[in-house]
């Protein structure tokens, strides 16, 4: 599946998108491959222990947070982002 | 309260129409209560209302003070914290407005001595006030009309033959009583709401300080090493988006999600992002420059200033989000030239970029609807034409042809012109709205309606939590706590003064804060405290709102916003008028409470 990136998860990883393996993934499993793809996102995007986002950063789906346990499909497309509130 | 208040107390009124001044202290149950900034302008407002029994106070007339504080924290060695309120009556909305303007102008008013500056009349003529230490002088300033605010800076520091002169300043638009003009000091401005008219109204062009002193804190010691905490904390990851990227990161992120209103709020996609995104000027680093600035003493420096290469760089235009959203997505218009040329326009007229590019878009969206003159700037007024901007602008700022109707922002104008126009003027008690779409945004919505100044999102903060959580479904109960949850975090920020790009640079806000501000002032202050300081001030809000005629029925949203949104995920949304309406009052009846709760 293709995973977006905007703002600063962008800007660590060099690039605007990823692709990552595997069908069905939960966001655990997706974190998990970012992170091993993707080692500059680990710290300010990526908590390694928990394996989930470091807050602000959030995984979004088809506009809406993306939501617990259901897994993505391969055709899925979610982003990682968030908002520099304010200005 | 224990010891005694180690700042400037002192509060300097000024009658323009008389030429007369005086001064007097501050006591500190003055600061305990209202802490500084926002709270202390807010607070003497209200009392030179009050004192003079004004109701229904013209905001271009002479009984409209114009109220400037200064942040508690400003010419102190704490980051991000030298900045000042700015409090007068909106010419826009008829209410309160009370803005945040930043860098050496603010750290001068308190090197001046002064807590506070209170300016009431007009002058006769054209006027500059300069405060020499204690002196205050009256000069001439009609050598000074059509200059923009850096000009007479410039000028007045030639004039003074002092380079460290501090100047606000208002610009063309202040001077012709553009409804929406700023006022600027240091390249930073007071920008919403129209201070700038009122400014001009009162024929005052710009007020120079030339500060002599310094101030004195109660702790400096503790107060050295809390700012050298935080100071290291704003070069960390905290506020790498802001260092790094700037605001105007968002237009991508706000597209992606679905949210980013378009064509004066009748979508919330634009299939020209790509080409007026800030990043993409960023990115294509042979085509733009980039250029950063920022606020005196604050190691963040998160304005990221862009021209294209070849051209003067003193043209370079800030790329907040705000503003490009406001030319850009929201007048249809995916030419990022144009777009920092608007920008740039704005800043030298002194306009404020939300409402100018709110303005354009309703009239954009009139034309379309023949109830402007499509070819009244020599270029098609219409959505998606970057070229119409300049000439646009120009008119609003010089009041000329269309320029003059368009001056008085969109509910006016909306009125004036008649018909369907009310239709398309986007704005909550006169201010027009800044880019995020609360029909995606709930708990915003409900914000944005009873906000006290208008369609502000800096006050009515709430989009942040929502967009922190898009698509949650929270209840009525929930919508309204974290309402006045949001609104009062935003007025201990303003009040005290700190800028809320370093909010994360705090690990428990409240007590640091707390602790800072009894470093730096001398007075003891906690979590609770703070709060209620808040709460104050929101009651001392709405109490000056309805001596200016506010009523519950003012708390609502614009049409548009009740007619659900047709594109992206969110297609379907609406703000349903009968529930905001019982949300605003639950919101009034929780206030209420608060406000019995503490007496
Ligand atoms: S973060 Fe930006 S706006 Fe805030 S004080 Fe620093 S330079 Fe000014």
């Amino acid at each position: 599946m293709t995973v977006e990136f905007f703002g600063m998860a962008r800007e660590l990883a060099g690039a605007p998108q990823l692709e990552v393996g595997g069908e069905r993934m939960t966001e655990r499993e997706l974190v998990a491959a970012l992170a091993a793809r993707c080692p500059q996102l680990v710290g300010p995007v990526i908590d390694p222990a928990a394996l989930c986002f470091v807050a602000p950063n959030l995984l979004l789906l088809d506009g809406r947070r993306a939501a617990g346990d259901a897994p993505f499909a391969a055709a899925d497309r979610p982003c990682v982002l968030f908002l520099a509130s304010g200005g | 309260m224990s010891g005694r208040f180690a700042g400037p107390r002192t509060v300097l009124e000024i009658d323009l129409t008389t030429r007369r001044s005086r001064r007097y202290d501050l006591d500190d149950a003055d600061f305990a209560d209202a802490l500084g900034g926002v709270g202390i302008a807010v607070l003497l407002l209200e009392r030179y209302l009050a004192t003079r029994e004004l109701t229904r106070v013209d905001p271009l007339g002479p009984h409209n003070p114009l109220v400037f504080a200064a942040g508690p924290f400003a010419a102190t060695a704490v980051p991000a914290a030298n900045k000042h309120a700015l409090a007068t009556l909106s010419p826009l909305t008829g209410l309160l407005n009370e803005g945040l303007s930043s860098s050496h102008w603010s750290a001068a008013l308190r090197r001046c001595g002064l807590a506070a500056l209170l300016i009431e009349g007009t002058a006769e003529g054209w006027t500059t006030v300069v405060l020499d230490g204690e002196r205050v002088v009256f000069e001439d300033a009609a050598a000074l009309i059509g200059t923009t605010a850096r000009e007479t800076t410039k000028a007045l520091r030639a004039a003074w033959n002092e380079r460290a002169l501090r100047v606000c300043a208002i610009g063309i638009g202040g001077e012709n009583g553009v409804r929406y003009a700023a006022v600027e000091n240091d390249g930073r401005q007071a920008g919403r709401g129209g201070s700038g008219a009122v400014m001009g109204a009162k024929r005052l062009k710009a007020i120079a300080l030339r500060a002599h002193g310094s101030v004195r804190i109660a702790d400096p010691a503790a107060a050295a090493e809390f700012a050298a905490t935080l100071k290291a904390r704003t070069l960390g990851p905290q506020t790498a988006k802001y260092r790094i990227l700037g605001t105007g990161a968002n237009m991508r992120v706000l597209e992606r999600m679905g949210q980013l209103p378009t064509r004066n709020f009748t979508a919330s996609s634009f299939a020209g992002v790509e080409s007026v995104t800030p990043e993409r000027a960023r990115e294509t680093k042979a085509e733009y420059v980039e250029l950063r600035s920022g606020c005196a003493g604050c190691p963040v420096q998160c304005e990221h200033m862009y021209v294209k290469r070849g051209r003067d760089r003193k043209s370079a235009a800030a790329s907040e989000y705000e503003s490009v959203w406001a030319f850009g997505p929201n007048c249809g218009i995916a030419d990022l030239d144009a777009v920092l040329d608007a920008i740039d326009r704005c800043d030298r007229y002194g306009l404020d970029t939300i409402s100018t590019g709110g303005t354009l878009a309703f009239a954009m969206e009139c034309a379309q609807h023949g109830l402007l003159d499509r070819d009244a700037f020599g270029t098609p007024l219409e959505f998606g034409n970057g070229r119409v901007l300049g000439p646009a602008i120009d008119a609003i700022a010089r009041r000329t042809g269309p320029g003059e109707l368009l001056a008085l922002g969109v509910r006016a104008a909306a009125a004036a012109i008649g018909g369907s126009a009310p239709r398309y003027a986007l704005h909550v008690k006169g201010l027009e709205l800044p880019g995020y779409e609360p029909r995606a945004l709930p708990t915003y919505a409900l914000g944005l309606a009873v906000c006290t100044r208008g369609a502000c999102h800096n006050r009515a903060a709430t989009y942040d939590a929502d967009l922190r959580a898009p698509g949650t479904v929270r209840g009525e109960a929930e919508r309204v706590r974290m309402t006045i949850e949001a609104e009062d975090y935003a007025l201990i920020w303003d009040s005290l003064v700190l800028c809320k790009f370093i909010r994360d640079c705090f690990v428990d806000f409240y007590a640091e804060a707390a602790a800072l501000w009894t470093a730096v002032t001398g007075l003891t202050l906690d979590a609770g405290k703070l709060r209620a300081s808040a709460q104050r001030t929101w009651e001392r809000k709405r109490r000056i709102n309805a001596r200016q005629g506010w009523t519950a029925a003012d708390d609502i949203l614009p049409r548009r916003l009740l007619t659900p949104l047709t594109d992206g995920p969110y297609a379907g949304s609406a703000v349903d008028a009968a529930e905001l309406a019982r949300a605003c009052a639950s919101y009034s009846a929780a206030r209420a409470d608060l406000a019995n709760a503490a007496r």
